[in-house]
């Protein structure tokens, strides 16, 4: 029960990682595209942040058994 | 199976090629691309365990069908990549196509699943480190000053200005300022003026050394095999204003073409990707790997080479980089590097074929092998006759995949079940491809168009809602005989 419980959080988390940068990009002043040490914020978050948050997920979900 | 040998069916030579043609380009998409590309074979994981499919004519039909385009978009990918450093396309596939069929049917072989992906990241990641020692910038350095251009021009040193290059598929360009382009070889390009508001169309027919003047705001056809050179300091045709441009990309296009592309992807890697028995944390570095090292050549790419889209191939973000090196890069030659990453798109080809051999394997039982070489066999000979981009099966593969069989396995659980003599699964399964195969072929008008490009996002509703709606006939039916 307790790993069903958690690989449906892990699948809810990463859903919401993938769908964040579509609301992000409708917010006004467009706070995704500003730069951290020269890369905008929405690089940052695809190829570094929720990658990592992701597998952070899917690694506790996986081990709780 | 495990995990690395689990994941390994994802990054295929044509999926790596595709990220990195978008970074490297700017294209709007990238980040959102990027993002998918890296999460959605982590969603598959988590995907709830299973017995077995139900073994059936239609599954296995399908499950070919995808695999089929699946090969067919990587071999594609590495014709691409043959024909860029002046092999044949054929060679590339031939050569591709036996040593997988030798690897995956030889009992040996199989022991060591994890050996193809390895050597292909390896050999990637080992070309990233060149790079990044050769410019001495870290990924987020090179980022940056790729970024802080003022123009994505041709340098003096790029193969486009010195010798020419070849186009690898028709390409038409669109010229932002006015240059002078040389016909290395015999060719016809049509050029399209936009005088005033009048649009004229002219044919040229131009011997090899012959010069064509363009202007800006003028299109340029080229055909497949041509070969031009063009003028150091100008723009890149098709490439994005300026660096900040570049750097700044991010999703332009509506919200369902978006919702199309991560629902693609999604159900691509739940069809594809099976949740493993062990060795998670393998497979999750490979997603983390995929996201980082797909930005991070882009990157090197761009401040290297901005013309890496030029000759119409996906494939030539890769091969730019290695090119585009100093010759004494610690000693390695950029050709030595060219043939690094060869082999580690053939190892990435190698590991992604082992990956759907499984998938075959589960659906075809023990005709797995003639099966297996019968859909390795048409791929190849697709892939020889057609020269396609390989993004085109490669979408059409995935889509298919998440609307025929991932979305009526997760709608159908563990057992749904049979209706009509049928596994409820496999009548989901059947209406999943043929909902997909209306749309893709349906004209729908202006304001559907996105759901005729991503015909994923119909089909995979209406297979799931279809196993669901069966599912619950069923239960009904149970509940009314207690």
């Amino acid at each position: 029960m307790a790993a069903d419980r958690g690989r449906r959080i892990a699948v809810i988390v990463l859903v919401l990682l993938l769908v964040l940068p579509l609301l992000a990009l409708g917010l006004p002043g467009s706070p995704a595209l500003m730069h951290v040490a020269g890369v905008t914020l929405l690089w940052w978050y695809a190829a570094v942040a929720a990658p990592l948050t992701a597998a952070i997920s899917v690694v506790v979900a996986r081990a709780v058994r | 199976m495990t995990g690395l040998g689990t994941l390994a069916v994802w990054p295929g030579p044509a999926l790596v090629a595709w990220v990195v043609a978008a970074v490297a380009a700017g294209a709007p998409v990238a980040p959102l691309l990027v993002l998918a590309v890296a999460l959605a074979p982590l969603l598959a994981l988590l995907q709830p365990a299973r017995a077995t499919a139900p073994r059936h004519p239609v599954t296995l039909a399908l499950v070919a069908i995808v695999a089929a385009l699946v090969l067919s978009a990587h071999l594609a990918a590495l014709a691409d990549a043959a024909a860029l450093i002046g092999a044949r396309r054929w060679h590339a596939i031939v050569l591709a196509a036996a040593l997988t069929l030798l690897v995956t049917l030889m009992p040996g072989a199989r022991r060591w699943p994890g050996v193809a992906p390895l050597i292909g990241g390896a050999a990637l990641l080992g070309v990233l480190l060149a790079a990044a020692v050769s410019t001495g910038l870290a990924p987020w350095a090179a980022w940056a000053d790729a970024a802080a251009r003022p123009a994505l021009v041709f340098s003096g040193q790029s193969p486009w200005v010195i010798e020419g290059e070849r186009f690898v598929r028709r390409t038409t360009l669109a010229f932002d300022d006015g240059q002078r382009v040389v016909a290395v070889a015999p060719g016809t390009f049509r050029v399209v003026e936009h005088d005033g508001g009048r649009r004229v169309v002219r044919d040229w027919r131009l011997g090899a050394g012959d010069a064509l003047t363009l202007r800006p705001g003028d299109t340029l056809t080229v055909e497949a095999g041509s070969r031009l050179r063009f003028e150091p300091g100008k723009r890149v045709p098709g490439a994005p204003a300026s660096g900040p441009a570049w750097g700044d990309a991010a999703p332009d296009a509506s919200p369902v073409r978006s919702l199309a592309l991560l629902a693609t992807l999604a159900l691509g890697a739940c069809a594809l990707v099976p949740a493993p028995a062990r060795r998670v944390i393998a497979a999750v570095f490979i997603a983390l790997g995929l996201s980082l090292g797909a930005s991070s050549w882009g990157a090197y790419a761009t401040l290297a080479a901005p013309e890496a889209g030029l000759a119409g191939s996906p494939i030539e973000a890769l091969l730019s980089l290695p090119r585009a090196m100093p010759g004494t890069a610690r000693g390695v030659t950029g050709g030595a590097l060219i043939a690094v990453v060869m082999c580690g798109l053939l190892a990435l080809f190698v590991a992604a074929a082992e990956g759907l051999r499984h998938a075959l394997r589960d659906a075809a039982g023990t005709r797995w092998p003639a099966v297996w070489t019968a859909v390795m066999g048409g791929a190849s000979l697709v892939s020889i006759i057609s020269v396609m981009d390989p993004l085109t099966p490669l979408m059409t593969g995935l889509g298919l995949a998440g609307a025929a069989l991932a979305a009526p396995r997760l709608a159908a659980g563990r057992d749904a079940g049979r209706r009509l003599g049928w596994p409820v699964e496999v009548i989901g399964a059947v209406l999943g491809a043929a909902v997909f195969a209306a749309v893709a072929v349906a004209n729908p008008p202006a304001a559907l168009e996105s759901l005729a490009a991503f015909p994923v996002l119909v089909a995979a509703p209406v297979a799931f809602g279809g196993v669901r709606l069966l599912r619950a006939a069923r239960g009904d039916a149970r509940s009314r005989a207690r």
